[in-house]
């Protein structure tokens, strides 16, 4: 795939090496950087056409990375490696446009499947709304509904089982079935699949 | 009689031998007319009294009397003589003398009545009982300043006799055990004794019986309400005055709330111990699962871009090294879901949260961070804001994070000179309180500053660096935040700051 250059932000250079393998094995011109800086500071981002970057990076991490690009103006998707726990700083990346956001350790099918999405999405367009999404939605019950929202917004279980005095069990039950109801297979994809349905989030 | 001393009463004339007996005897001898006048007064009437004979002779006996019966004394004489109506006449009994110099004293009076020739005349024998009501009166005070100490007395004193019957019962018995003294003193003691501690009983009464002694010695007592108090006591042998032990006395303290306290602060200990260690695998286990996932992400990746290659080189992915680069995804993607699973796991433990007074809870670390370890040298300086609203967090937690901290203050001022630890806690927003512990130990080196709450980060030789990463984890799942200051007087300060409704 000339002229499809996916850039690789991680400090991590097991992650970032390996990947940069992976995409270019599947046929993508790679480039990598081992900080968010550096990707800034080179003529990379001008000729970037998807972005992935772990979230969390010390000085800047993922979030003030696609703040930045935002600001600069670039219209690159761009795609949220993160660790378990950062599920809530993952969906701010999304509320924030990114186009993904990928849990470590993932297969590879996920990934490939993740950056062909996104670099087929028209940049700058927003996903269509989906009408069989918000059909799902309606089959929810209300406390599927208060579980869903919680979880979309990046909750853990137990913030959730928290927040909505319910027990862990509860929560646990819950979430396998709005995933199920939402026909999604993980928090990611529901959050991408509700994503859709709400106008993105600027800060 | 032998026939000499026969002999020699046969031989005394009379007036020779009363001289002998008025002049040595040791009691005061008097010898009044009908008129009360004194016609006779001996050798031991004058010490007695201090007049000397021809002062007292002749004169009325009721100089040697304090009011009133000197005034009475004419009238008790009249009365006798007209009525017969005898009220010590050949009775005696104790009366009051007064000396010359006017200090009255106790004695006892006997007196008799004669006849001289034509004479009716009163005799009285005056015995002299100012020692021995001073002795009484020593023996009273030395029993009332006893009987206050046994009144007065905290701890239960008590005596029985050697079949177990009470004898005597203190306030601190009555109100301790809730029986009164009446309902104790003349029944047997077992009715405060368990019935598995009879036994025990049965031995002590038996050792005090051979003259030995119990000291300090913890057993269960059974109070009026039922309830099992816990004491320690001391019984000792209570002998008569020919040495014979007749009884036992016994001294007991209720230990039940201190023994209470003594439980609680160990079963804190433990539990915090038990929270420490789990936090301790969780926190490992978090960064362990951090760090190798990493490494995991990496292998299946170089997997699968080698699959990818093979499958590009020609392989149709039903070869043999197709499927063994598949084995090995499938089982990279094993060790990620045993990561996954254990993260879940270590979530699932729900923290127990209530309100506190963080005030107590951080009295109590205190109290168990000082437990088992040498403070020495180490000033504590405590100031608690007293207003603090109570705080939802999981005490445990809390007090871990808390004796963390001053375990880790009380040892980075192992090698100062001044060596104080400020403990304060004050409320810095209607809805936040903070808590500040400062050390005045060396302080922290910036380059370690700015990673000191990271896993596996630490100042020590022989440390771990979780203690403090725990602490964050902990302090942030309650909402809160925990960071460090240099104190300005030297050393460190951690302050924790606590949502009021985390």
């Amino acid at each position: 795939m000339p002229g499809k250059l996916v850039c690789i932000v991680d400090d991590d250079e097991s992650v970032r090496e390996s990947l940069a393998e992976l995409l270019d094995a599947a046929g993508y011109s790679v480039e990598t950087f081992d900080s968010a800086a550096r990707f800034l500071s080179g003529d990379a981002q001008a000729r970037c056409t998807c972005l992935i970057t772990d979230i969390r990076m010390p000085e800047m991490d993922g979030l003030a990375l696609q703040e930045e690009l935002i600001h600069r103006g670039c219209r690159f998707p761009m795609i949220i490696i993160t660790g378990h726990g950062d599920v809530p700083l993952a969906v701010r990346a999304m509320r924030a446009g990114a186009a993904d956001f990928i849990e470590k350790p993932f297969h590879h099918e996920s990934l490939l499947a993740s950056v062909k999405r996104a670099l087929e999405a028209l940049p700058g367009k927003a996903a269509a709304v989906d009408p069989a999404v918000a059909e799902h939605m309606t089959d929810l019950t209300a406390r599927e509904r208060d579980v869903m929202d919680l979880m979309v917004l990046g909750h853990s279980n137990k913030v959730i089982a928290q927040q909505l005095d319910i027990s862990f069990r509860t929560v646990e039950v819950h979430r396998t079935r709005v995933l199920a109801k939402m026909q999604a297979k993980n928090v990611a994809e529901l959050v991408r699949l509700v994503m859709a349905q709400l106008p993105p989030f600027r800060p | 009689m032998t026939g000499n001393t026969q002999d020699l009463f046969v031989l005394a004339d009379r007036g020779t031998l009363f001289d002998v007996l008025a002049s040595m005897a040791a009691d005061g001898i008097i010898v009044i007319d009908k008129k009360a006048k004194v016609l006779f007064y001996n050798e031991a009437c004058r010490k007695l009294f201090q007049y000397a004979p021809q002062e007292i002779l002749s004169h009325n006996v009721n100089m040697l009397m304090p009011e009133p019966y000197r005034s009475e004394h004419d009238s008790y004489i009249d009365r006798y003589r007209k009525t017969g109506d005898a009220r010590i006449i050949g009775i005696g009994r104790e009366v009051k003398g007064r000396r010359k110099d006017g200090t009255v004293f106790p004695m006892y009076l006997s007196v008799g009545e004669g006849v001289i020739g034509e004479e009716r005349v009163f005799v009285g024998i005056v015995h002299d009982l100012t020692d021995i009501r001073a002795e009484e009166e020593r023996r009273a005070q030395a029993d009332r300043h006893l009987a206050q100490i046994v009144e007065s007395s905290d701890d239960i004193i008590l005596s029985k006799s050697l079949d177990g019957t009470v004898r005597t019962w203190n306030p601190a018995a009555e109100r301790i055990f809730g029986y009164a003294a009446a309902e104790m003193v003349g029944h047997p003691i077992w009715r405060i004794i368990p019935p598995d501690r009879h036994a025990e009983e049965a031995e002590f009464l038996q050792k005090v019986s051979a003259g030995e002694s119990i000291h300090h010695y913890e057993t269960t007592r059974l109070c009026k309400d039922g309830r099992e108090i816990t004491v320690s006591l001391s019984v000792a042998p209570i002998r008569d005055s020919a040495g014979t032990v007749i009884g036992a006395s016994k001294i007991a303290r209720d230990v039940t709330e201190q023994r209470r306290m003594e439980q609680r602060t160990s079963k804190l200990q433990a539990e915090l111990a038990h929270v420490a260690r789990i936090n301790a695998v969780s926190q490992l286990s978090s960064a362990l699962a951090h760090e190798l996932n990493q490494p995991l992400t990496a292998i299946m990746n170089y997997v699968s871009a080698a699959k990818l290659r093979w499958a590009q080189a020609g392989g149709d992915g039903s070869d043999k090294a197709s499927s063994l680069l598949d084995r090995a995804i499938a089982q990279a993607e094993r060790a990620g879901a045993i990561i996954q699973r254990l993260r879940s796991f270590l979530e699932k433990r729900e923290p127990h949260r209530v309100e506190e007074d963080l005030n107590a809870t951080l009295q109590e670390a205190i109290a168990l961070g000082f437990v088992g370890s040498s403070n020495d040298g180490v000033t504590l300086v405590l100031d608690l804001a007293p207003d603090l609203p109570a705080v939802r967090v999981d005490k445990v937690q809390i007090e871990q994070v808390i004796v963390n901290l001053l375990r880790n203050a009380t040892e980075a001022m192992k090698e100062s000179d001044r060596r104080e630890l400020a403990i304060s806690s004050y409320r810095t927003g209607p809805r936040i309180v903070e808590i500040a512990v400062a050390d005045t130990g060396p302080g922290i080196p910036d380059t370690v500053a700015q990673q000191l709450f990271e896993p596996f980060v630490t100042t020590k030789e022989k440390g771990m660096g979780v203690g403090l990463s725990i602490c964050r984890t902990i302090v942030e799942a309650h909402g809160g935040r925990i960071w460090m200051v240099p104190n300005p007087v030297g050393g460190t300060i951690f302050k924790v700051q606590l949502p009021v409704d985390a």
